[in-house]
């Protein structure tokens, strides 16, 4: 990979948080495996010695792993049993209620509402941090809320 | 939107991310990320294999003399390929 000690300052740097916003996307039983993807992708990327911000570098790669992840289920899924709902993940102690609510996210979704509600972001800085536009910010926290909302009221 | 749904989003994700496991370490990912790269430079090695031979192919099948897999053999001994020698003006 890079420049080791530099890339292990990066990451010791901000290993918690993005576990947690790996957890946010993913769940908390595969957020470890994502993240290692997530770093690994980043590492060996070619443009990752210009990336200026680094931080902001690996979270975008760790939604990018969450959404690979997320493909690989479905179309696992769909090979195994055609026609099932989606599984909710399988962590150990979360309330199902949790799991569901957020299992119907979007994993872009998922990411704007924790930026959101965790890092106490505003639109603006969420779509630096994911390097989207301000407006799809707004698109995908404006969806996660109805979703949630319908979601929250039956539960 | 009533405050009470984004209370309610909060709640959620704190209780989400409170279950958020311990960051695998640097010497972890990195230790993976050597097994992950094997293959692919196995296969980058592959895809490189196949290309060089496909372009030799394709060299081989463009020279002179070469027509549909096969060189022609002619019996007056005109085989081969006949190279024109370039003769000066007088």
């Amino acid at each position: 990979m890079g420049d080791g000690d530099a890339d292990a300052e990066v990451y010791e740097k901000c290993a918690d948080e993005v576990i947690r916003f790996a957890t946010s996307l993913v769940g908390p039983t595969d957020a470890p495996d994502v993240l290692s993807v997530a770093v690994i992708q980043a590492l060996t990327s070619s443009g990752w010695a210009g990336v200026s911000n680094r931080r902001a570098y690996l979270y975008r790669s760790v939604v990018n792993a969450a959404r690979s992840r997320r493909r690989a289920e479905a179309r696992r899924r769909a090979r195994e049993t055609p026609g099932a709902a989606p599984t909710a993940w399988e962590p150990p102690e979360l309330r199902p209620e949790v799991l569901e609510a957020i299992g119907r996210l979007s994993v872009r979704q998922r990411a704007v509402v924790y930026l959101t509600y965790w890092d106490d972001l505003d639109p603006a800085g969420a779509a630096e941090l994911l390097h989207i536009s301000e407006g799809s910010v707004r698109r995908h926290l404006a969806r996660a809320r109805a979703n949630l909302r319908g979601t929250l009221r039956d539960a | 939107m009533p405050d009470r749904t984004d209370a309610r989003i909060r709640a959620l994700i704190v209780e989400l991310v409170e279950h958020a496991p311990e960051a695998p370490s640097f010497q972890e990912i990195e230790d993976r990320g050597i097994t992950v790269d094997q293959p692919r430079r196995i296969r980058t090695l592959m895809v490189a294999a196949i290309a060089v031979a496909g372009l030799a192919l394709l060299v081989g099948v463009n020279r002179p003399g070469f027509r549909g897999g096969s060189i022609s053999w002619r019996e007056d001994g005109a085989h081969g390929i006949t190279e024109e020698v370039p003769t000066r003006a007088a």
